[in-house]
């Protein structure tokens, strides 16, 4: 009996996760994580590569470029994260995305994206609309990034000591601050 | 940081994910221009799965599904074959299960 009980109990445990996993179709998750303003609406460029002309030269992948009702491209995003948050890094990324595709097709650009988080799982946790920043403040962080790289000004430290958790880089790199230097091992 | 060729000149070029960098740790970005990229174990298996989360992705990006592109018998013929694949993994896993099961008893 106990034997039975325990088979059946198995059973319904496994169709459980069948349910979840087969039966819950993966491409109505894409279209619910999508924010109000791009629902319904027609998708431009998808997985396509875009490049500005000079003077700084950026290239950028685009997951997916949608127009939206006022003829205005925007750009999405996929991130898989456990935080349900965008992060700056998000925002340059996609600034230099605009960048890249205002300038090689000089079709108008919204001054807003969106960022589609979904969980490591594929669980997809939310849409996040994010302001770009300007064309001129992206140049100036692409020229101060060649300026580091060229050893003309000294890098400054990340701002959380998440990120130096999972760095690489942590015994290489001298840190400037005694008490977040010590507090990562 | 690459180059591209720009009207007969070599030009430094920078991709948005290279930049986006400078917006976790500009350290970080001296060093691996240095030393080259080198990733943990964890940061590799969260790389492959964003590859395929994004191939994932693409695959979805005409809307809601194929179904529009599979017509209504395409759609039933696909929704059978689900069924039966979802049952037959069923099966065998209880099989499985049980064998399992009875040569644990046996022993």
């Amino acid at each position: 009996m106990n034997f039975e009980a325990a088979a059946l109990a198995r059973i319904a445990e496994f169709v459980a996760a069948l349910w979840r996993q087969k039966w819950s179709s993966p491409p109505a998750k894409a279209t619910k994580s999508l924010p109000q303003e791009l629902r319904g609406v027609r998708l431009i460029y998808a997985e396509r590569l875009f490049g500005s002309p000079s003077p700084v030269v950026i290239t950028a992948r685009v997951d997916r470029v949608y127009r939206n009702a006022t003829g205005k491209l925007v750009l999405v995003e996929l991130k898989t994260r456990e935080a349900n948050r965008p992060y700056w890094s998000d925002v340059i990324e996609l600034s230099a995305q605009r960048f890249a595709l205002c300038g090689q097709t000089g079709e108008a650009m919204a001054d807003h994206a969106y960022i589609l988080t979904e969980r490591p799982d594929g669980r997809p946790t939310g849409s996040h609309r994010v302001r770009l920043i300007a064309p001129a403040d992206l140049i100036a962080l692409a020229t101060r990034r060649q300026e580091l790289l060229a050893g003309m000004n000294d890098p400054k430290q990340a701002d959380f000591r998440g990120v130096c958790r999972k760095c690489v880089f942590v015994r290489l790199c001298n840190l400037p601050w005694p008490r977040l230097g010590q507090s990562i091992k | 940081m690459a180059s591209v060729k720009r009207c007969g000149r070599l030009v430094a070029s920078v991709s948005a994910s290279e930049l986006a960098q400078m917006g976790v740790c500009e350290r970080l970005v001296v060093f691996e221009h240095q030393c080259g990229k080198l990733r943990t174990a964890e940061q590799q298996s969260a790389i492959k799965r964003g590859r395929r989360a994004h191939r994932r992705f693409y695959r979805e990006r005409n809307g809601d599904s194929d179904r529009g592109k599979r017509g209504f018998a395409g759609h039933f013929r696909h929704q059978v074959r689900r069924f039966w694949r979802t049952w037959y993994c069923l099966l065998l896993r209880v099989t499985r299960w049980l064998h399992a099961a009875e040569n644990r008893d046996e022993l």
